[in-house]
């Protein structure tokens, strides 16, 4: 399995394509600051108040993890086309008939391509809150022992969903094969899923307490899809480490075994 | 007897439409097997079967004796390799590159097999060249795939069209190649082709595969005695003599052209006797013929059939 990984890992920081979205995500993380800067200098503090924006490098750091957003999408993109790759050149074939089991060469694609959009993600979102921190504080209150816990805890749950989002994009290549469809694919789950929770996180405002009130919430933070749930508050409650904790086991553990059932039944040309 | 390959009744279904009928073929330790048959007759559905990339509908396989039911069947399969259709390549890495993955990929830790088996297909020229193979020509790919294939040092070695693509030159060097891996280290082959008569260089059994069934399995030796026991009979009345023919011959007789031929170790002058009781002979012909002409009698049988 460890071969496979490595093997994995060398093809796709081999591929030309790799190197392009190492480009682009070192423009977005300067361009994006800078553009925000730009934005709150225009605005003044009366129309940041209604807009309720209140800009700070905590929210563009937080904010680059998002996967249907700027380089996330560019992210994502990559991703389908290094993984479907591999069934269009027919190097997949290589590894099944060296004798390698079905099951541990999705494994090894499924953490492979973990392993790549994490590390991409992290490097990116850690280069827009170095930029960042030269045009915006961290955030506008002093900064303490509690949010350095706040941002490891909404960091772990990031790597979480990129976990998740790994593991679709892993099960959608084996059941697409195909670069174009497998992104259509993944670009319609992953924004209308966002698109949705925005519309009831927008909808909860008006409900009073009560069955429905609950309901919505938890429909809102087990929404893997939906960036806000995670890095927009100063603290976690213990129903939000639940939600977000369970939501992302049970999509991930079932969008990985969907994959490896697809995979074991699917013809390789 | 020992078998590297055996299939039963092995099935093969496309979208209900039946591809591979029942095909029991077994190859030995030690035979290049010549895998003959016209497009889309199944050739390469059995490979990638017996490569692992596809699951059968029906039946069966075994390789090395152990039955693809059984788990261990991927070990088998680490003594195998296979270049099926295109080679299977990395487009955008060099061939020390693409034999590197290769490498990782069969778990092997030094790679000082890569200039060996580059040597061996002959493209050592790219030891230390810096080109992708996406800018290869299809002979050096073919070439490229079967070094990655070499690189486990298997035991059977499966090559779907080995020829295509490449330059006569090329031909002669995989030939020579496959014949002194066989001589050298009894390797197994597998090898599909349309190209009969360079086929016939190098098999030692073939078998026929017409619409998805595999017609006939032949050694090098029989075939060559049939080629030499058939006679090419013409009549006044083709159709007359071929049901005489028939009557008396049985499956030896094949329509071949306008006329008949008959094979086997037959005594001709019972055949001419036989003939000339019903029609008008216009041409006898007992000289040898090749194995296109009886790829083509057999697949005209079928065919009529």
């Amino acid at each position: 399995m460890l071969n496979l990984i490595k093997t994995e890992l060398r093809r796709i920081i081999k591929d030309k394509l790799f190197m392009v979205i190492g480009i682009i995500g070192i423009v977005f993380a300067i361009v994006t600051p800078l553009l925000m800067f730009g934005v709150s200098s225009l605005l003044d503090e009366k129309a940041s108040q209604l807009l309720g924006m209140s800009i700070d490098a905590k929210m563009l750091f937080f904010e680059a993890f998002n996967p249907v957003s700027d380089f996330g999408l560019v992210a994502l993109v990559l991703l389908c086309i290094i993984l479907c790759k591999d069934f269009s050149q027919g190097t997949v074939r290589n590894k099944i008939i060296s004798g390698k089991s079905r099951f541990s060469v999705f494994t090894s694609s499924f953490i492979a391509s973990t392993i790549i959009l994490c590390a991409l993600m992290l490097i990116y979102a850690f280069a827009t809150l170095c930029v960042s921190l030269i045009f915006f504080e961290y955030q506008s209150t002093p900064f303490t022992a509690n949010d350095f816990g706040y941002a490891v805890v909404t960091l772990v749950f990031k790597i979480m969903t990129f976990i998740v989002i790994s593991a679709l994009v892993s099960f959608l290549s084996v059941f697409m094969k195909n670069a174009g469809l497998c992104m259509v694919m993944l670009l319609a789950i992953t924004m209308l899923a966002s698109i949705i929770g925005t519309v009831l996180s927008t909808a909860i405002i008006g409900v009073e307490d009560g069955i429905v009130k609950n309901i919505l919430e938890i429909l809102i933070k087990t929404n893997v899809f939906l960036s806000t749930v995670t890095g927009t508050g100063v603290t976690y409650s213990l129903s939000d480490v639940l939600c977000v904790v369970l939501s992302h086991i049970v999509l991930g553990a079932l969008f990985y075994l969907l994959g490896v059932v697809v995979f074991k039944k699917k013809d390789i040309k | 007897m020992d078998y590297v390959l055996k299939t039963f009744d092995l099935s093969k279904k496309f979208k209900n439409r039946l591809v591979l009928d029942r095909v029991n073929m077994s190859i030995k330790r030690g035979e290049i097997y010549g895998f003959v048959g016209e497009n889309g007759s199944g050739k390469t559905t059995v490979i990638r079967l017996v490569s692992g990339l596809i699951n059968p509908n029906g039946g069966s396989i075994e390789l090395f004796g152990v039955k693809d039911t059984d788990p261990k069947i991927l070990d088998q399969r680490k003594k195998m390799g296979a270049v099926v259709e295109t080679p299977s390549i990395y487009l955008n890495m060099t061939a020390v590159d693409n034999l590197k993955m290769q490498y990782d990929i069969l778990g092997l830790k030094n790679p000082d097999k890569i200039t060996e088996v580059l040597e061996e297909v002959g493209l050592s020229y790219l030891v230390n060249d810096n080109k992708q193979a996406g800018n290869f020509s299809l002979g050096m790919r073919q070439r490229l795939g079967i070094a990655m294939a070499l690189l486990s040092d298997p035991e059977f070695l499966i090559l779907d069209e080995p020829m295509n693509g490449l330059d006569p030159t090329g031909i002669v060097e995989i030939r020579e190649l496959i014949l002194k891996l066989n001589r050298e280290k009894n390797m197994t082959f597998l090898i599909s082709s349309h190209i009969l008569t360079e086929l016939s260089l190098v098999a030692t059994t073939y078998g026929i595969i017409s619409r998805g069934r595999l017609i006939k399995e032949v050694s090098a030796s029989e075939l060559q005695r049939e080629c030499e026991r058939s006679v090419y009979l013409q009549a006044d009345d083709n159709a007359r003599l071929y049901e005489v023919l028939l009557a008396r011959f049985g499956d030896n007789v094949k329509v071949d052209g306008v006329g008949v031929r008959v094979y086997g170790n037959l005594d001709l002058n019972e055949v001419l006797a036989c003939a000339m009781q019903n029609c008008k002979l216009i041409t006898v012909d007992n000289s040898r013929f090749g194995i296109e002409e009886y790829y083509l009698s057999i697949m005209g049988g079928v065919r009529n059939a």
